[in-house]
């Protein structure tokens, strides 16, 4: 039997009906490290949180050091020696960076009102071997977001750990720094403390990690080296969706792809023959949905121009993040004609992307084009009159108005009354299940049918080009090949769509282009036929290259 | 209590509970729209009482002509406060624009204190009264509460039927995803101020028609708004108009039959009772936390 530091017994802990680990057994040996990966909302971060007390856990047990501490309190478990960091790092702003590391009680509330000097002379090692001496005196507040992750774990070492719990330590660090974080975290290793590491950086993973954990839904699904990991099917059902029909491959899933690109546009159907055969498994096949073909037919072409080439949002070189994080790095994208998908791992930028297409967050610098209008410096609801609507995740529907209030909501930038009426009647044809609940309001619904009416409602607008954000996220897996057919719809009314998805495997299907997005740089840019190597998908995906 | 006298302050109860609405209805929309909380509403009402009073006493002009110039002028000064006060400070956190909302209130009193001194102030005409079935209806009653009932019909079918109407419902509702149907977000704040405000401005304008006013007499209008609004439910329109009434209702009728300011206690008590069995309101939705 090994030497296990920490070990948690079927951990459980549910929020309401949400069961957020079930049943987690963890053990981690004596020195290693090891790293714990898993698309969103899998339960890494409640693991953390379970584990070092902040949550309590509905079931289960925690062992460290051999020693019980399931119900001690966080900062008993941090002064037994389980020290953790935090996915958004949260120094004291209005204190110096030697402050900060100062700050941290490492005898409890009986070490009195001096600091004594082994404590200073341990905060002065720990600024010269993790390289901020130089920003000693600087409030933490002004320092990067990487020299903050840095000064995180500065305040965790304070306490002289034996083990640490890291929380995506290298989130929104520029390259450069990340290097210097791993080096520092391979230095202490070296000295002989265990790390357990939540990252969505396989680059990271890969160069660091002695052992490796996947969760998904709440549970451990793999352990391994990374390269066993990574290579195994559960995990990439993981990350990249299951696929619903247990009989289709990638190569089928592609072909599917291809039959419906050629169906809607042709910018991409450069001549690939062997496109016929299995015709099974195409994405308009599935025929359960409220969203059908009736729905091509019957909604009329948006308004404005009328001319048969299609306007194109062109992004150049686009920088943008939130607060001193840089979460795009110099991206470029397009509109095509048909679906352009945009896929990647969580924390990969992809939402952050498609909000700085539409305005919702400011780029940094770059450039974006709609036509031949520059919209770098416009806003949300100023780019609904140029033509281009974003769905947010979840939808983004109005919960207390009803149904048709959000739907004449989507035309409120149309003042032509009956413009207005006469979408909503093409929308109700389009989606017979709103008809009925016209009156409900819209947090009655269910989230297939929200995801529905925040569809109805952005073809109020009378959009030409459709940014989605996930819209099959948390959906039943017969409601996400209806999202798939909303989505084919609004191509064949004459829009163009950009889809950020996390069901790859089933996006790809319908997708005509991709881009694929790690660590908030391109991966991969081409026509979704060119993906032919699921190997190689995922290795994009997880940013090997 | 005689029936004839009973149905005397149910129609006093009705009067109040219709200003009332109008004060919480004001509150509620800014509160629900932006997550402000105004604490220069009171004040706002009082700028209304003086413009009607001071238009009608010292001007001479008639209270057709001076109800809806205070309306107006409310509605401008609204948006004017917000644009140079709120709208800066959006972002940060409610106690700033709490702050700032009480900053408001105190330059508000102030002026009007220096304009027009601390003195109450009454209309120099009575409106007389009629008598309807044993009711005896002063008029000046009356008028404020054909008024104040007008004013929350045409106010809740502008936001029920109109599209500017469901947009600030759609903003209250969800902020974020109102860009997304192209709502100006920052204008919809503005005017959203602005109405507030008017709505304000209308109840302040009413209530020389009945009682004599004073610069603080805002105060106590407002604890009682705030009282109507968390009853109700936070931002919730229909809301503040019920609980509006049941103010009103416990107000007179406390009035009746509690000793003192024996009635201010009872609000507090239904306030308190209904935080703790339904703690988002009346009609209210979801809990902020």
């Amino acid at each position: 039997m090994s030497d296990y530091i920490l070990e948690t017994a079927d951990l459980r802990k549910t929020f309401g009906e949400l069961v957020a680990n079930d049943g987690i057994s963890l053990g981690v040996e004596r020195g290693e490290v090891h790293g714990i990966i898993g698309p969103n909302g899998s339960g890494k971060s409640t693991f953390f949180n379970t584990v070092t007390g902040f949550l309590e856990p509905n079931g289960g047990t925690v062992r460290f050091e051999g020693e019980d501490v399931t119900n001690l309190g966080p900062d008993e478990i941090a002064r037994a020696g389980l020290g953790r960091t935090f996915q958004i790092a949260s120094p004291f702003t209005d204190l110096t960076v030697r402050e900060n590391l100062l700050s941290v009680y490492t005898a409890g509330l009986g070490s009195g009102l001096r600091i004594p000097d082994e404590k200073r002379a341990r905060a002065q090692n720990i600024l010269e071997q993790l390289e901020i001496e130089h920003i000693a005196e600087h409030e933490a507040s002004d320092i990067s977001g990487g020299q903050q992750q840095l000064l995180e774990l500065g305040r965790i070492l304070m306490l002289d750990p034996s083990c640490i719990m890291l929380d995506e330590p290298t989130a929104g660090v520029n390259p450069a720094l990340q290097a210097r974080i791993i080096d520092h975290l391979q230095g202490l290793n070296d000295e002989g403390r265990t790390f357990v590491i939540i990252e969505h950086d396989m680059s990271v993973i890969s160069g660091l990690t002695d052992r490796v954990s996947v969760l998904n839904q709440g549970q451990i699904v793999m352990q391994g080296d990374f390269d066993s990991v990574t290579s195994d099917e559960r995990v990439r059902e993981a990350y990249l969706g299951e696929t619903t029909d247990p009989d289709a491959g990638l190569d089928d899933t592609l072909e599917g792809s291809r039959s419906a690109s050629d169906a809607t546009a042709d910018t991409v159907a450069d001549g690939s023959p062997e496109t016929a055969g299995s015709g099974g498994t195409s994405a308009t096949s599935g025929g359960t949905s409220a969203a059908n073909a009736s729905a091509s037919a019957q909604l009329s072409v948006p308004t404005g121009d009328t001319d048969s080439r299609q306007k194109q949002l062109v992004a150049d070189n686009i920088v943008t993040g939130y607060g001193n994080h840089t979460v795009i790095e110099d991206v470029s994208v397009e509109s095509h004609e048909g679906i352009t998908c945009i896929f990647g791992p969580n924390g990969s930028g992809k939402s952050t992307l498609l909000k700085a297409l539409i305005g919702a967050v400011p780029v940094w610098s770059g450039s974006i084009r709609y036509g031949d209008t520059d919209i770098t410096q416009s806003n949300t609801y100023k780019n609904l009159d140029y033509g281009m609507v974003m769905l947010p995740q979840d939808g983004g529907i109005f919960g207390n108005l009803t149904v048709k209030e959000n739907l004449l909501l989507g035309g409120y930038r149309v003042n032509d009354r009956s413009v207005r009426r006469d979408r909503l009647d093409d929308v109700l044809a389009a989606f017979p299940a709103l008809e009925e609940k016209l009156d409900a309001d819209g947090g009655s619904l269910s989230g297939g049918q929200q995801m529905m009416l925040s569809f109805g409602r952005a073809m109020m607008t009378g959009s030409e080009l459709f940014l989605l954000d996930e819209p099959s996220a948390g959906l039943a897996p017969s409601l996400v090949d209806d999202v798939f057919e909303m989505t084919e719809t609004l191509v064949n009314q004459g829009a163009q769509v950009i889809l950020v998805e996390q069901n790859v495997r089933e996006a790809l299907r319908i997708a005509d282009h991709v881009y694929i997005l790690a660590q908030g740089q391109l991966q991969f840019e081409g026509p979704a036929q060119e993906l032919l190597n699921e190997d190689e998908l995922v290795e994009l995906y997880l940013g090997l290259e | 209590m005689d029936p004839s006298t009973a149905l005397q302050y149910v129609a006093f109860a009705i009067l109040l509970g219709g200003i009332y609405g109008l004060v919480a209805l004001g509150l509620t929309m800014i509160f629900g729209v932006m997550d402000v909380i105004n604490f220069a509403h009171g004040a706002l009402m009082v700028v209304g009482m003086y413009i009607v009073w001071w238009g009608t006493n010292e001007l001479g002009l008639s209270l057709f002509l001076t109800i809806p110039i205070a309306v107006i002028a409310l509605f401008v000064l609204g948006v004017g406060i917000h644009l140079s006060t709120i709208a800066p400070i959006i972002d940060s956190s409610q106690e700033n624009q709490l702050i700032v909302t009480f900053g408001v209130l105190l330059i508000i009193v102030s002026a009007i204190e220096i304009v027009f001194s601390a003195d109450p102030q009454r209309l120099e005409f009575g409106l007389g009264s009629v008598q309807f079935a044993g009711v005896y209806l002063p008029l000046g009653q009356l008028y404020a509460l054909i008024i104040a009932v007008l004013a929350v019909i045409i106010a809740w079918a502008f936001l029920q039927y109109t599209q500017l109407g469901r947009a600030i419902r759609g903003t209250a509702d969800n902020r974020d995803a109102a860009q997304y149907v192209g709502i100006n977000v920052p204008r919809i704040d503005y005017l959203t101020f602005g109405f507030g405000a008017a709505l304000a401005g209308l109840a302040g304008a009413v209530i020389p028609l009945f009682q004599s006013i004073d610069p603080h007499l805002g105060d106590a209008y407002l604890i009682n708004a705030f009282v109507i609004v968390v009853l109700g439910g936070l931002g919730s329109f229909p809301g503040a108009l019920i609980g509006g009434m049941i103010i009103g209702f416990v107000h007179v009728f406390g009035q009746v039959f509690l000793p003192g300011s024996g009635y201010q206690i009872a609000i507090f008590l239904i306030f308190i009772l209904v935080l703790l069995l339904k703690p988002s309101g009346l009609l209210g939705g979801d809990v902020h936390e």
